[in-house]
């Protein structure tokens, strides 16, 4: 057994990290498990493919950073398209949760996001077919890093971003107005709104930011792996998983939840094999279920 | 007599439409006044400062403040508009620190004023500058209602709306609030508060509004209802007679 386990699973832990910051944020201030999540981590990554097909065309041709697969048409591609999926995001929410949300049924809120990712996802098939498509399909050579540990140059680049993003998220929640006012309406809608929050702008931001960073994750996703319209519904249960495994609500939870279902993941492809992979993240959410449901970084069960 | 702050005109509030539980009241608050609402439970008490507050909805009738009709406006644009309300239960934020629990109050205020008046809030509230760090969900329960009533002066309120504040408090703490409170009073903020505690509550404010199923069963100065003995007998169960309260 090599150590290769620990770097592949830091590399998936910071892809499901990202993506369950916005999950937590969605959950804890919405107070519903929105499946149709993972569909912003697969529109995020094909709008980011579709503006860099542009910008390419425009440009006559992507170029890249050095050593990384990928230049900076995909990182222009990637940050528009995170407004852009966080503009779904808010969109679907006026069309479809807003008017349930005044009904006040988790179950209902749950049910029609069910509805919305299946939606989502057969739109996309629809426009990009469900044929695999790359950013990049340079082959990469991986670097050594000592004890049998190899990783490639845009994995590190990766989980650099990763880190990046999850301090500015940190710092946000922590020290911001807006910061404040979403970690408020988390833990009482009711306080908040007297206390002068306005409540539904909040839950604005909480749609913006859930969008832009499952946009992000999907566009690491599609640099890493591939970009394909079932990509966002197969990372769903590993993305819940590491959110109620980090506690609801809490980003710093998000990431390390992210990275303990990313290296047990990685773990247990070395040890029993690729077909249990996915069983893994179900097992953890269970365990965390039944043993400590507020999480690690526990705000709420 | 001093301007009023706040007036009701005919208000009809409730949960359900077609259920209302406050049916009909009018009243006026004035400026520098401490005023409380008493009476059986069920009343309605708590649901009507609540419509006030913007959180029951209103079905007919009007809420005046300042001069200002604030009948439709939200919950948060009260807040921003000099009403402040503290609810009775869950009126702090546990996960956040005390610090942040002001600073969350003054983000609605203007950007250079925030620091002068959390400064100035903490000077009123000593105790609490000392713990700013604490995490608020680990303060006791009287410094967790000074927490609630400093959070809700930050941003400047002309009228403070407190439901059941002394609830849960040791005679000695009611006490202390019920000081602070006149000391609030004194800094120019109108109070209304709805209290079980009749006896306390008439000790401390200036007039007493008693409801009986969701209307005005009487009102006047809290040393005439102090001393009627009838009303004791009608609105609190008080078989006995002498002073109501």
């Amino acid at each position: 057994m090599t150590l290769q386990f620990l770097a592949d699973g830091v590399v998936m832990g910071a892809m499901l990290g990202l993506g369950a910051i916005g999950v937590t944020l969605t959950y804890s201030i919405l107070r519903f498990a929105n499946f149709a999540h993972g569909e912003f981590i697969t529109w995020g990554a094909y709008i980011t493919l579709a503006i860099t097909a542009a910008i390419a065309m425009l440009a006559g041709g992507t170029p890249t950073f050095g050593i990384f697969s990928f230049g900076w048409p995909i990182l222009a591609a990637g940050m528009m398209a995170a407004m852009l999926t966080g503009a779904l995001a808010l969109a679907l929410d006026a069309v479809l949760f807003s008017r349930l949300r005044q009904r006040g049924s988790a179950i209902v809120m749950v049910m029609a996001s069910f509805g919305a990712s299946l939606a989502l996802r057969s739109f996309l098939e629809f426009l990009f077919t469900s044929k695999p498509a790359y950013f990049s399909r340079d082959i990469q050579m991986a670097v050594p890093l000592g004890m049998g540990v190899r990783v490639t140059p845009d994995q590190i680049f990766l989980v650099g971003v990763t880190l990046v993003i999850f301090i500015a998220m940190d710092r946000f929640m922590a020290l911001s107005a807006s910061g404040r006012a979403m970690r408020a309406v988390s833990e009482n809608p009711t306080l908040a709104r007297v206390a002068g929050i306005d409540v539904e702008r909040v839950i604005r931001t909480t749609w913006l930011a859930g969008g832009a960073l499952a946009c992000a994750a999907g566009v690491m996703i599609g640099i890493t792996l591939q970009i394909r319209p079932f990509m966002g519904f197969d990372f769903l249960l590993p993305l819940f998983a590491a959110a109620i495994l980090g506690g609801i609500g809490s980003v710093q939870g998000a990431i390390v939840g992210g990275l303990i279902v990313g290296i047990s993941e990685a773990l247990a492809v070395q040890i029993v094999g690729a077909d249990y992979r996915a069983a893994i993240a179900f097992v953890i959410l269970i365990a965390v279920l039944l043993v400590r449901p507020a999480g690690l970084f526990g705000l709420r069960q | 007599m001093s301007s009023p702050v706040l007036s009701l005109e005919a208000l009809e509030a409730g949960y359900e439409p077609g259920a209302a539980i406050i049916r009909g009241i009018s009243l006026t608050v004035h400026s520098g006044e401490i005023v409380s609402i008493l009476g059986p439970n069920g009343a309605g008490k708590s649901t009507l400062i609540k419509a006030v507050a913007g959180l029951v909805p209103k079905f007919r009738g009007k809420v005046i403040l300042e001069g200002r009709d604030i009948t439709a406006a939200k919950a948060h644009e009260l807040a921003r508009s000099g009403l402040a309300y503290v609810p009775q239960t869950d009126n702090v934020f546990t996960l956040m620190s005390v610090d942040d629990n002001l600073r969350l109050a003054s983000d609605i205020l203007a950007k250079p004023d925030r620091q002068g008046q959390i400064a100035a809030i903490y000077e009123i509230f000593p105790d609490l500058s000392r713990q700013r760090r604490l995490e608020s969900g680990r303060l006791s329960g009287g410094q967790r209602q000074m927490l609630a009533i400093a959070r809700a002066l930050i941003a400047r309120p002309r009228i403070l709306i407190l439901d059941e504040a002394s609830a849960g408090l040791s005679p000695k703490l009611s006490g202390g609030l019920f000081a602070k409170l006149a000391e609030i009073r004194d800094g120019g903020v109108t109070i209304i508060m709805v209290e079980q505690n009749a006896r306390a509550a008439l000790a401390a404010c200036d007039r007493a509004i008693i409801m009986s199923e969701g209307q005005i069963a009487h009102q006047g100065p809290a040393a005439q209802i102090s001393a009627d003995p009838s009303i004791g007998r009608l609105f609190f169960g008080m078989k006995s007679a002498g002073a109501a309260v």
